[in-house]
């Protein structure tokens, strides 16, 4: 299970040096010591950078939501337009610009959202103190966090995250039509107003 | 002497020695009582007896060695050189000076790295967001329309993207693969080879587009075979029925229908000939049950295409009397293509000739509002009511609105009907001159009425149903 994780990792290279990063100025900033941050290597860390404990709640939830949000909207922005364009718009290979650039984000987006969780250790960690001292939507995060974790630990959320682009890709292809039906429905407006002008 | 032995290892020669010995034992063990006992009536830990070194002097408890003096397992993990810093805690594993390195661990260029292409990527999806998001909203109206089978306003709307296809926009890939779909399956296969001339090879190859190659091939072998087998009856377009010798070009068709047997599209070979024999018994003007078992032999080889017999079909149950397959026919062409206002209008005529003129009307009305053709065909049919309901002035009324936008004799000769009942006369005399500016003349159905040798129901609800 390891080696998968591993190989994983290596194939989402963007999202785990940006988890890892983030990861890293949070234990610097609230003063959590950094024992290794190598992430690419077998083990509970792969991933994920190796620090003290976390000494209170605060500190505990942020270092496991913190990346996650930053990996989650980074992760939206560059499938938001990739995901559509190749699960909606068919964007086909060829000699074609916007199906690299789609391309590109894509794989970006995927690696954003496969390492969006934090290691089983700081989630553990993290359930810990919310289950001491949390109340009820820090306990639903915390619970979150740990089966996220152990997800992610398997690799599987490599497929989890391609799969929620193209929910994403399809939550767009709901929406899209109506901003349509706005634009016109605004355009129309605007020139009733301007022939009245 | 055994026994002693055991209790004296030393030997049984030196009892002097063992009870020197016993001595030392009893009073170690007194010590060790005292001292034992000491300690956990003070609580306090041995570190602090231990220690007496000049920080503990001043209050200021730590552990300080000489380098000499560290035991290996409280030196640093990390430079093993100093010792660990227990002040932290006492499972601290680093020295003071490793701890404040390791708190600020420096950021790896792999940190840098991540940051520069986080924010190249960011950038890309914002611009690639702006780029796309006019034509992506166009081209989910245009798939939640086609979903919804209002074919004609998904083509619409697939046309302009699709026109810039030389660009090999990837926009315009799609969209110009659904036109040539939208077109297929709304009978346009003329149009088709327009966009699949301006398809890229590449993009045929690929599973998703293999669908247009298939399309073009099948509408291109529909017309060719058509035009091959239409050439021995074209002569005969304007020629009276009975000059047409229908049953020797018949047997040349069906003849050939089994030499398609086997072949590639075998189907779209023998529907066309069938829809050719269709053409003939037509022309010939075999009557409504002739027409519908030719008809049913296309709808046999070809049920998923429709638009080559479901319009005719209806026409043909309608006018043979069978509404209640007529308006099934309808229903499974509203189904088809909610656009397509040809069931609605088929609909009007099969209740007008089952007198049912309320649903004729509200057939015409609801054809209006879903169709985005021009209404005067369904205003038209709502005329014919009107004319058949005795209410002659709407009537009139209804084909004014927009006849001027298809001056087609059926048009012309239903709003001259309309004048004459309501003796207006300037209006049938601007409707004769239109005709002699264009070298035509009302046709007979039209001129009987006015001579008064048929009335309004002989002419919409028998025979042809119809002006013409």
């Amino acid at each position: 299970m390891d080696i998968i994780n591993l190989i994983v990792k290596c194939l989402t290279w963007l999202g785990v040096a940006h988890r890892v990063t983030k990861e890293q100025q949070i234990c610097r900033k609230k003063g959590i010591l950094i024992e290794d941050i190598k992430a690419f290597k077998k083990g509970d860390f792969c991933g994920h950078i190796f620090h003290e404990p976390a000494k209170s709640l605060k500190d505990a939830k942020t270092l496991c939501m913190k990346p996650f949000y930053s990996n989650f909207f980074c992760g939206l922005v560059c499938l938001i337009p990739s995901a559509y364009s190749i699960f909606y718009m068919q964007f086909a290979p060829g000699a074609n610009f916007a199906f690299l650039v789609s391309a590109l984000l894509f794989l970006a987006g995927i690696s954003f959202w496969t390492n969006l969780f934090p290691s089983v250790a700081d989630s553990l960690s993290f359930s810990e103190f919310a289950a001491s001292s949390g109340k009820g939507f820090v306990r639903f995060e915390s619970k979150i966090m740990s089966f996220g974790s152990k997800m992610e630990k398997t690799g599987i959320t490599l497929i989890t995250s391609v799969i929620a682009a193209f929910l994403l890709a399809f939550i767009c292809n709901l929406i899209l039509p109506l901003c349509y039906n706005f634009a016109n429905e605004l355009s129309t407006m605007m020139g009733s107003v301007m022939s009245g002008v | 002497m055994s026994d002693e032995n055991k209790t004296t290892p030393l030997g049984d020669g030196d009892a002097d020695l063992n009870a020197e010995l016993e001595d030392l034992t009893a009073k170690f063990s007194e010590e060790y009582e005292k001292a034992m006992n000491k300690g956990e009536d003070s609580g306090d830990s041995e570190e602090d007896e231990a220690c007496e070194c000049e920080h503990c002097a001043e209050g200021d408890h730590e552990y300080i060695y000489d380098d000499a003096e560290i035991p290996e397992d409280m030196l640093c993990v990390r430079c093993k050189k100093s010792a660990r810093d227990l002040t932290v805690s006492e499972d601290n594993e680093f020295c003071e000076d490793c701890r404040k390195t390791l708190l600020k661990y420096p950021y790896p260029i792999k940190s840098f790295v991540s940051v520069f292409f986080t924010v190249i990527s960011i950038f890309l999806a914002l611009t690639a967001f702006v780029v796309l998001f006019i034509d992506s909203t166009k081209m989910a109206q245009a798939m939640k329309l086609e979903k919804q089978n209002k074919l004609l306003e998904a083509a619409m709307i697939y046309e302009p993207l699709a026109s810039s296809l030389s660009d090999a926009n990837s926009v315009s890939l799609k969209a110009s693969a659904k036109v040539v779909e939208l077109l297929y399956k709304m009978g346009n296969t003329d149009y088709i080879a327009t966009y699949f001339e301006a398809f890229p090879a590449y993009a045929l190859k690929l599973p998703m587009y293999s669908k247009v190659q298939k399309m073009n091939d099948r509408a291109a072998l529909f017309l060719e075979t058509i035009q091959e087998n239409f050439q021995p009856i074209s002569q005969y377009q304007e020629a009276p029925s009975e000059s047409i010798p229908y049953d020797e070009l018949m047997s040349t068709l069906d003849a050939k229908l089994p030499e398609y047997d086997g072949k590639e599209n075998s189907d779209m070979l023998k529907g066309a000939i069938h829809y050719v024999r269709y053409y003939l018994a037509y022309l010939s003007k075999k009557g409504d049950a002739t027409i519908i078992s030719i008809l049913e032999d296309v709808k046999k080889e070809l049920p998923d295409d429709p638009w080559l017999y479901a319009y005719t079909l209806a026409n043909s149950y309608s006018s043979a009397g069978d509404y209640q397959k007529s308006l099934s026919m309808c229903e499974e062409m509203k189904k088809y293509n909610a656009n397509d206002p040809a069931p609605y209008v088929v609909e009007a005529v099969s209740y007008r000739l089952q007198k049912d003129y309320d649903k004729s009307l509200s057939a015409c009305e609801e054809g209006m509002k879903t169709s985005e053709t021009p209404t005067f065909e369904f205003n038209r049919q709502k005329s014919i009511t009107l004319l058949l309901k005795g209410d002659y002035e709407l009537a009139k009324e209804v084909m004014l609105t927009d006849y001027m936008s298809n001056l087609s004799p059926t048009v012309l000769d239903t709003l001259a009907l309309s004048a004459l009942k309501t003796n207006d006369t300037a209006l049938y005399d601007e409707i004769a001159g239109i005709y002699v500016q264009y070298e035509a003349d009302f046709g007979e159905t039209l001129k009987a009425f006015k001579d008064g040798t048929i009335t309004l129901e002989q002419i919409f609800l028998e025979g042809n149903k119809d002006v013409y």
